[in-house]
C-alpha cells in the first residue's frame, strides 16, 4: 500500500511486539488502512531480530514481554531508526518516570490503541 | 554450732584455763607454759578451723577433745599431791589416740575401715587398760614419796607390778603409733600429686611425733605414762602441736578450693560454654589431669573438649571418675583425682557446675533452634504472601485483562465498520458497551496494583515508592538513596509499610507535608516517613502499626514509632539485608 502523503496523518510501517498473538491480530486489523503492518513479535528478542530484518518505522512495543521488558529494548529499537510507542495493560501512572527516560516517543494504554492515536504520538515527538 | 560443738569447747577452754592459771600460779618456767599452752591452742584452733571451713566436720570435734585430753594430762600431774591426781591420771594420755585418728582420718574425719581403725581402737583399748592400772595399782605414798597423796581405789601396792605393766602398754602404745606414722607415710608415697598436696606438713609432724614418743616408750617407758620433764617433753609437745596445725592448714586448703569451686559455679552464670569447663576446673581443683569428657549421640560415646574421642584407659594413681545423666541418658564424664571424692561437697559440687554447663548449653541450643525454626516459618509465611500476590498480580494481567483488552479493541473494530447515520442505536450501545469496558479495565487495574504493583516486580522499591507518592493527596518529599533491586520479599514488606504508612498520614494525620527516607545503613534498609500532622499514633491503636511491625520482624526487623500528640509522627523501619534468619532463599518467580 502507498503511503498517503496527502492527508495530515503521520503513518507508515509498524512492527507489533507482544507476547499474545490475539491482541497482535486485532491491532494489526485496527491499523489496516493507514498503517502498514509489516512484521509482529511475541518476545523481546524476536522484536529486535524482526526490527533489524524489517527496518519498520514504528514499534508497537508491550512492556510486559516474556524474555525482558520493554524498556530495556527501547534503545537498541532506536537504533534501528525506529520510533517506539509502548503499550500495556497498566496505566502510566504504574511505571512513574520510567516511561519519559525510556526513549520512547510514547505510551497508551492497550484498550486505546488505534491508528490515528499512533500517529498523534508518532507525530507529536517525530 | 550445735549443742555438742559448744559442749566440747566449753570443756576444753575450762579445763585449759584451770590448768593454765594453775600454772602460772605456780611459778613453772615459761617453756613448759608455752609448749603446754601451744599444743592445747593447736588442737582448738584445728578444731575451730574444722567447724569454720567444713561444716559439720568430724574432725572438728575430735580436736577439741584432743585438747581436752591434754589439758587433763597437765592437771594431773598439777594435782601430784592430792588424791584427785589419780583420777586424773587415770584419764590422762588420751590425746595420744586423737592425735592417731586425726593422722589417719584426715581429711575427711569419717573412720577408714581396716588397719586405720584396728589402730585407733587397740590405742584406745591400751590407753583405757593404763587408766585401770594407773587407778587400782598406783600407790606412790608407799614407794618412797612421803609428800604423795594416798590412792584410796588401789587395790595392789605392788611397785613392780604397776612399772612392769604401765612399761608394756607404753611400749605396745609406742608400736601403735609407729604403725600409724608407717601407714601415713605409705599412703603419702603411694599418693597422687593432688593427694599429697592435700596432705601437707601433717605426714612429717606424724613421723616426729612417732618417732619421739617411740623414742621415749621404749627407752624411758615409765616417765612417757607419767610426767615428762625434760627436752624430749618439749619436742614431743612440738610435734604433737604441728598434727592439729597441718590439719587445720590441709583443710583450710580445701576449704579456699571449694572457695574456689563456689567461684567457678557463680562465675560460669553468665554463659557457660563446654570448652571453658575443663580448665576452670583444673585451676580451681589444682588438679591438672583433671578431664571432662561430654556425651555424644551420633555415634554413641564420650567426646572430650578438643573434640577427641574416649579410648579406654587403664586407671592412672588416684584416678576417680563422676558419672553424670541426664534424663536417662549419659550426659558427662569427669576424671579427677580420687582425693576430691574423699569429701562428698566436692564431688557434688564438680556435679554441679558440669551439669550447669551442660544444661545451659542443651537448653540455649534448643532454644536457639526452636527461635530459628519459629523466625524461618514467620519468614516463609511472608514470602509464601507475597509470591501469591504477585501470582495473583499476573494471572489477572495475563489473564482476564488481556481478554478484556481484546474485547475492547474488538468492539472498536466493530464499531468503525457500523455507520451512525444508518445505525445510530448499534453504533451508541456499542460505545456505551465500550465506555463501560474501559470503567472495568480501570478497575481491574487498580485492583492489580493493590495486590501487587508492577512497578514492583519490574523496577524495584526505587521505581514503585514514587508511584504511592503520586497517589496520596499530600505533598510528598522523597529521598530514596537505594538503587537496584533487593531480596523482593524485602523490597514487598518495605513497599508495604511505606504503602501503608502513607495511607495513615493522608487519612489520619491532617499533615502538610510528608518525608519519605529510603537508604541503606550498614547491612540494614532502612525506611522512615515522617510527617508534620497532629501525632498521637501508637502502636495499638488499630491504625495498622502492628501489622506492620509484625511484617518487619517477620523478615528479622525493627519498627520503631514516634508520634507525641500535636508534634508529627515518625515511622522508621529498618531491615536487614544480609544476614537474614535462616537464609532459606525467597521462592519468586
Amino acid at each position: 500500500m502507498a503511503r498517503v502523503w496527502d492527508t495530515p496523518l503521520v503513518t507508515g510501517r509498524v512492527l507489533i511486539v507482544d507476547d499474545h498473538a490475539e491482541f497482535r491480530s486485532i491491532v494489526a486489523q485496527l491499523l489496516l488502512g493507514s498503517w502498514t503492518v509489516v512484521g509482529e513479535a511475541g518476545s523481546a528478542e524476536e522484536a529486535l531480530v524482526a526490527a533489524g530484518a524489517l527496518r519498520p518505522d514504528v514499534v508497537i512495543l508491550d512492556i510486559h514481554l516474556p524474555d525482558r521488558l520493554g524498556f530495556d529494548i527501547v534503545d537498541e529499537l532506536n537504533a534501528t531508526g525506529a520510533a517506539v510507542v509502548l503499550t500495556s495493560t497498566h496505566a502510566a501512572g504504574d511505571f512513574g518516570d520510567r516511561l519519559a527516560r525510556s526513549g520512547a516517543v510514547g505510551f497508551v494504554r492497550k484498550e486505546q490503541l488505534s491508528s490515528g492515536v499512533l500517529s498523534g504520538l508518532v507525530a507529536w515527538r517525530g | 554450732m550445735n549443742r555438742r560443738r559448744w559442749f566440747a569447747l566449753t570443756v576444753a577452754v575450762t579445763v585449759t584455763l584451770l590448768a593454765q592459771l594453775w600454772l602460772l600460779g605456780d611459778g613453772v618456767e615459761a617453756e613448759f607454759v608455752i609448749v603446754d599452752g601451744g599444743v592445747t591452742l593447736a588442737f582448738v584452733l584445728a578444731g575451730l578451723g574444722a567447724w569454720w571451713c567444713a561444716g559439720a566436720h568430724p574432725i572438728g570435734t575430735i580436736s577439741v577433745v584432743g585438747a581436752t585430753a591434754w589439758q587433763i594430762g597437765t592437771l594431773a600431774m598439777l594435782t601430784w599431791d592430792r588424791p584427785v591426781t589419780f583420777v586424773l591420771d587415770a584419764g590422762s594420755r588420751y590425746h595420744e589416740v586423737v592425735l592417731a585418728a586425726l593422722a589417719l582420718f584426715y581429711p575427711t574425719g569419717r573412720r577408714r575401715s581396716g588397719l586405720p581403725t584396728t589402730l585407733v581402737v587397740a590405742m584406745l583399748a591400751l590407753l583405757a587398760a593404763g587408766s585401770v592400772i594407773k587407778l587400782l595399782a598406783q600407790q606412790p605414798a608407799a614407794w618412797g614419796c612421803d609428800e604423795c597423796a594416798t590412792n584410796s581405789f588401789a587395790l595392789s601396792e605392788s611397785e613392780s607390778f604397776f612399772g612392769d605393766s604401765i612399761e608394756m602398754i607404753g611400749r605396745a602404745l609406742g608400736v601403735c603409733v609407729a604403725a600409724v606414722a608407717i601407714l601415713v607415710v605409705i599412703r603419702w608415697v603411694r599418693g597422687s600429686v593432688p593427694a599429697r598436696r592435700a596432705a601437707g606438713l601433717l605426714p612429717l609432724a606424724v613421723v616426729v611425733w612417732a618417732l619421739f614418743y617411740v623414742q621415749d616408750t621404749w627407752l624411758r617407758p615409765i616417765d612417757a605414762l607419767l610426767v615428762e620433764g625434760d627436752n624430749a617433753f618439749y619436742v614431743l609437745g612440738v610435734a604433737r602441736g604441728l598434727i592439729p596445725l597441718s590439719v587445720l592448714s590441709g583443710l583450710l586448703a580445701i576449704g579456699v578450693r571449694q572457695a574456689r569451686l563456689t567461684h567457678l559455679l557463680a562465675g560460669l552464670g553468665d554463659n557457660p560454654r563446654r570448652s571453658e569447663l575443663e580448665p576452670a576446673l583444673r585451676a580451681a581443683l589444682g588438679d591438672s589431669r583433671l578431664e571432662v569428657w561430654w556425651w555424644s549421640n551420633n555415634p554413641p560415646g564420650y567426646v572430650g573438649t578438643s573434640g577427641e574421642r574416649l579410648t579406654p584407659l587403664p586407671p592412672g594413681i588416684g584416678d576417680a571418675t563422676i558419672e553424670l545423666t541426664a534424663g536417662g541418658r549419659p550426659m558427662a564424664m569427669v576424671r579427677l583425682d580420687r582425693v576430691f571424692l574423699d569429701d562428698p561437697r566436692f564431688a557434688q559440687a564438680v556435679s554441679n557446675a558440669v551439669r550447669l554447663v551442660g544444661d545451659h548449653e542443651r537448653l540455649s541450643e534448643q532454644v536457639r533452634a526452636q527461635l530459628d525454626e519459629v523466625r524461618a516459618s514467620r519468614r516463609r509465611i511472608l514470602e509464601a504472601a507475597a509470591n501469591e500476590r504477585a501470582r495473583l498480580e499476573r494471572d489477572l494481567h495475563d489473564g482476564s485483562q488481556q481478554r478484556l483488552v481484546g474485547l475492547a479493541l474488538q468492539l472498536r473494530l466493530m464499531r468503525r465498520s457500523v455507520d451512525p447515520s444508518t445505525s445510530p442505536e448499534l453504533a451508541e450501545s456499542i460505545d456505551l458497551a465500550s465506555k463501560n469496558l474501559g470503567e472495568a479495565l480501570a478497575e481491574l487495574r487498580e485492583l492489580a496494583r493493590g495486590i501487587h504493583p508492577a512497578a514492583l516486580t519490574d523496577g524495584g522499591l526505587s521505581a514503585a515508592l514514587p508511584l504511592i507518592a503520586d497517589r496520596v493527596p499530600v505533598p510528598i518529599e522523597l529521598c530514596i538513596e537505594v538503587d537496584g533491586r533487593l531480596d523482593p520479599t524485602i523490597e514487598s514488606t518495605v513497599y508495604f509499610v511505606a504503602s501503608e504508612a502513607l495511607t495513615n498520614v493522608a487519612k489520619h494525620s491532617a499533615a502538610e507535608r510528608v518525608r519519605v527516607e529510603l537508604r541503606t545503613d550498614h547491612d540494614s534498609l532502612v525506611l522512615a516517613v515522617t510527617d508534620d500532622g497532629c501525632g498521637g499514633a501508637s502502636v495499638d491503636a488499630g491504625t495498622g502499626i502492628a501489622g506492620l511491625r509484625d511484617r518487619v520482624e517477620a523478615v528479622g526487623g525493627v519498627l520503631w514509632l514516634e508520634s507525641p500528640a500535636k508534634g508529627g509522627t515518625r515511622l522508621v523501619a529498618e531491615v536487614p539485608l544480609g544476614a537474614v534468619p535462616n537464609g532459606d532463599g525467597a521462592q519468586h518467580g
